[in-house]
């Protein structure tokens, strides 16, 4: 079930009004069906693989904790990321690897038949399999003690809100909330639900609409010259934060309607000035997942600074292979690594310019890695770039661009994304609370959020970029 | 829960307003004497053209021998001029995009006992696969009935589907007589005739699309059955040529579908997907589409077919 579908809007005040009239006791068994069946909407036979990855890190919690010597609990633990990183690795990467082992072997003149796997990635694989072992390693060192409760935990494992595209929490964080006794609060209920629609204005405004340039224009980037094909990458650069962006705020706003606050998952990331910060503003959850459990237990800052850097290039790479089963997403990861460690080389020298000039700097480079996330393939990619380097000002293929009798379709998106740009600083204060307008107000800011969505929004049901991850 | 109640209706109110005032300024503002809320979105569909002529044009207190029903392959395929000639008194209904679920309403709201003989209804593996959304925008707008535009919005809930409604009841409290969109292609009779042929370089591949029909249409199409043997009229299910470039297993995997619907519902099925002699550039003006020359050589095709079956009497010029 898409968020963006007309069974959501069935399902979310549903799930709200019967989740508010019912006991406390019985609303977690309910949450759990709910998001079952929303999964279940999808494809019912992936249900079998979270309900597999539940079991095995609910038993496997337990015999950590139980577990006496280290050793045992260092058995325990490699259990759980076996566990996981198979289905991970089973029904995400499989093809990959083994198209990339055939490759490596025909150019060295191997022949090779590649096995392949024909089914289709579940959704959401990526999030509630590092979820799920992320409550096996903090039991493990200790961080939480493991949960009595099944239930508790397969809620926690398949929260309807952040299953398909996070963010993703932590055992720590969510299972208090998830047996809290939330009662209906106006302020927050009102609070959720701004944040959703905000969230879908990102989503079906501005994300979608850029993204039918981005589709015509990365369709075929040999049709485009230097501008077209810059166009294209800053509309895509766009394109992605508000697609993914969008659907963290929606979780986050259907999850407060609930009462369960998840975690911040963007800070205005475009508005960062180095890569380092970057990292701090875009995808928090999954930044601070890879700093906690890959960073950190291969040394983090307490080693040598050759190893430092080797460490943050594997965390990258490996950030990279987690969002797609394509060389493409390795080379995107690398490049924001290499990024990363330039910026950190020539921290001092970056301070000394103004604050604007290093905006412009993390957005061009950022850029020019989406170049690689979005491409077919790497050798695309590196076309692409040359010919933004090569051909500046060339305009080839602007009138696929701008088709004609479409003047005033590209002018009106043109001026909804500038006036988002504008206005987003804005409402991420409103939506998190730190700026306050009269109740006139808010009814006149959202009500023109929502003609907008009516008016302009794009509703052929365009899944959200991430739920391929 | 009262507070969020009425706070709620308080934001609807204002929002109503907004979109209101958003709405009108954008139908107000012309460019070419056409209002730019026609820019804001490419399913906002023009008031007028070939949809507004042909439903403005049909008659449902003639008599017909043949009425059809199908997508824009269907009023660029079945030429009404050729049939009028030979006094076989047709009316083409299709309109660009139209789904099974649209044919559907279409001949509940104007298909009555007595009206026609027969229904022909166009098919493709499109018509199996459609979600009826330009299909939709473009009836709501255009056809004359109030009701049957609110019974194709219900039919697909979604916002354009209301934006669609909005701007239908613009266009009736603005007391604008005529729309100031022209089809010129318009001939008589529900028929477009296209001029214009196929390109010579056209790589067929890249129009390939995956046959995947779905559940929603093929029910449509029961219905549609349900509703032609209780208005007792006769329904046919022909396919439209297609250039021969397109024939792969997936055109294939149609065919034999609608042959099995077909025999099941013990319905006439006359398939020209590929049966005919029509050359792919001559006789289409685009990947698909029948020019006006390839119409002129299937419409006489079908009526022969037609007439051989007895499904229609043989007249005279």
């Amino acid at each position: 079930m898409l968020f963006n579908s007309l069974e959501f809007f069935i399902f979310f005040p549903v799930v709200v009004s019967i989740y508010f009239l019912l006991p406390v006791r019985n609303r977690i068994l309910f949450l759990l069906i709910a998001s079952y069946f929303f999964y279940a909407s999808w494809k019912v036979e992936y249900l079998l693989l979270i309900i597999l990855s539940t079991l095995i890190d609910f038993w496997v919690g337990r015999k950590i904790y139980i577990s006496k010597e280290k050793h045992q609990k260092r058995l325990w633990l490699a259990l759980s990321l076996i566990a996981n990183l198979s289905i991970l690795i089973g029904f995400k990467y499989f093809n990959f690897f083994s198209e990339s082992v055939a490759e490596i072997l025909t150019f060295l003149g191997l022949s090779y038949t590649t096995p392949l796997f024909n089914f289709l990635l579940p959704i959401g694989i990526s999030f509630y399999t590092f979820q799920s072992m992320s409550y096996s390693i903090d039991i493990y060192n200790n961080k939480i003690t493991p949960e009595k409760r099944l239930s508790v935990f397969a809620l926690y494992v398949s929260y309807f809100p952040q299953l398909v595209a996070g963010p993703i929490e932590r055992a720590k964080q969510l299972i208090p909330q998830l047996k809290g006794n939330h009662q209906f609060d106006y302020e927050r209920v009102v609070s959720g639900l701004k944040q959703m629609l905000w969230g879908f204005f990102k989503k079906l405004v501005i994300a979608d609409n850029l993204g039918v340039f981005v589709n015509t224009i990365y369709d075929s980037p040999d049709s485009y010259g230097g501008v077209i094909l810059l166009f294209g990458t800053y509309c895509f650069a766009f394109q992605i934060y508000c697609d993914f962006s969008g659907y963290s705020d929606i979780a986050i706003g259907a999850s407060r309607v609930l009462g369960i606050q998840l975690m911040e998952n963007f800070k205005l990331p475009y508005l960062s000035k180095s890569i380092p910060e970057f990292w701090q503003r875009w995808h928090i959850s999954l930044s601070t997942w890879f700093r906690d459990y890959v960073y950190i237990p291969l040394g983090g800052n307490r080693v040598s600074r050759f190893q430092l850097l080797i460490n943050i290039l594997i965390v990258f790479l490996v950030s990279g292979l987690w969002h797609g089963a394509n060389w493409t997403f390795i080379v995107w990861g690398g490049l924001h690594g290499i990024f990363y460690l330039l910026f950190r080389q020539f921290k001092s020298m970056s301070k000394k310019l103004p604050k604007f000039i290093n905006i412009f700097i993390t957005f061009q480079i950022t850029s020019i890695c989406w170049v690689f996330f979005r491409a077919n393939n790497i050798v695309e990619g590196i076309e692409i770039l040359q010919t933004i380097f090569n051909n500046p000002f060339s305009i080839m293929g602007l009138e696929n661009v701008i088709r004609p009798g479409s003047l005033g379709n590209f002018l009106i998106i043109m001026s909804l994304f500038i006036g988002f740009v504008m206005i987003d600083p804005f409402m991420d204060q409103l939506i998190k609370g730190k700026r306050i307008v009269s109740n006139i107000q808010n009814h006149i800011i959202f009500g023109s959020i929502m003609t907008g969505i009516f008016l302009f929004g794009f509703f052929y049901e365009v899944s959200f970029i991430y739920f391929q991850f | 829960m009262k507070r969020f109640l009425l706070q709620g209706l308080k934001f609807i109110g204002i929002f109503m307003i907004i979109y209101l005032l958003t709405f009108s300024s954008l139908f107000l503002l012309k460019k070419k004497n056409v209002p730019l809320i026609h820019r804001v979105s490419n399913t906002l569909l023009f008031w007028g053209g070939d949809t507004y002529k042909r439903f403005k044009e049909f008659d449902v207190t003639q008599k017909y021998d043949v009425l059809i029903l199908g997508s824009s392959h269907s009023y660029n395929s079945f030429d009404t001029r050729i049939l009028k000639k030979k006094n076989i008194r047709a009316y083409n209904l299709g309109t660009s995009g139209q789904s099974l679920e649209n044919s559907l309403i279409l001949a509940r709201n104007y298909f009555h006992e007595g009206l026609t003989k027969n229904i022909v209804l166009d098919i493709y593996p499109g018509a199996f696969m459609s979600s009826g959304l330009e299909s939709t925008c473009d009836l709501i707008v255009n056809v004359p009935s109030n009701s049957t535009a609110l019974d194709l919005a219900w039919s697909f809930p979604d916002i354009r589907s209301i934006n669609m409604l909005v701007l239908r009841l613009f266009y009736k409290f603005s007391n604008a007589q005529e729309p100031t969109y022209k089809d010129t292609r318009y001939r008589e009779g529900g028929f477009i005739a296209m001029r214009d042929s196929a390109e010579t370089n056209i790589e067929y591949d890249n129009f390939l699309q995956k046959y995947n029909p779905s559940s929603e249409a093929i029910n449509s199409l029961y219905q549609i059955i349900s509703h032609c043997e209780q208005i007792k009229t006769n329904l046919i299910l022909v396919a439209h040529p297609a250039p021969i470039e397109l024939k792969n297993e997936h055109y294939l995997a149609f065919i034999n579908d609608a042959e099995n619907l077909a025999v099941k519902m013990e319905l006439d099925f006359l398939d020209y997907s590929f049966n005919h002699n029509l050359n792919s550039t001559d006789h289409f003006y685009d990947v698909q589409h029948l020019n006006e020359a390839g119409a002129q050589i299937f419409t006489e095709k079908i009526i022969a077919d037609l007439q051989s079956k007895e499904l229609i009497l043989k007249t005279t010029e």
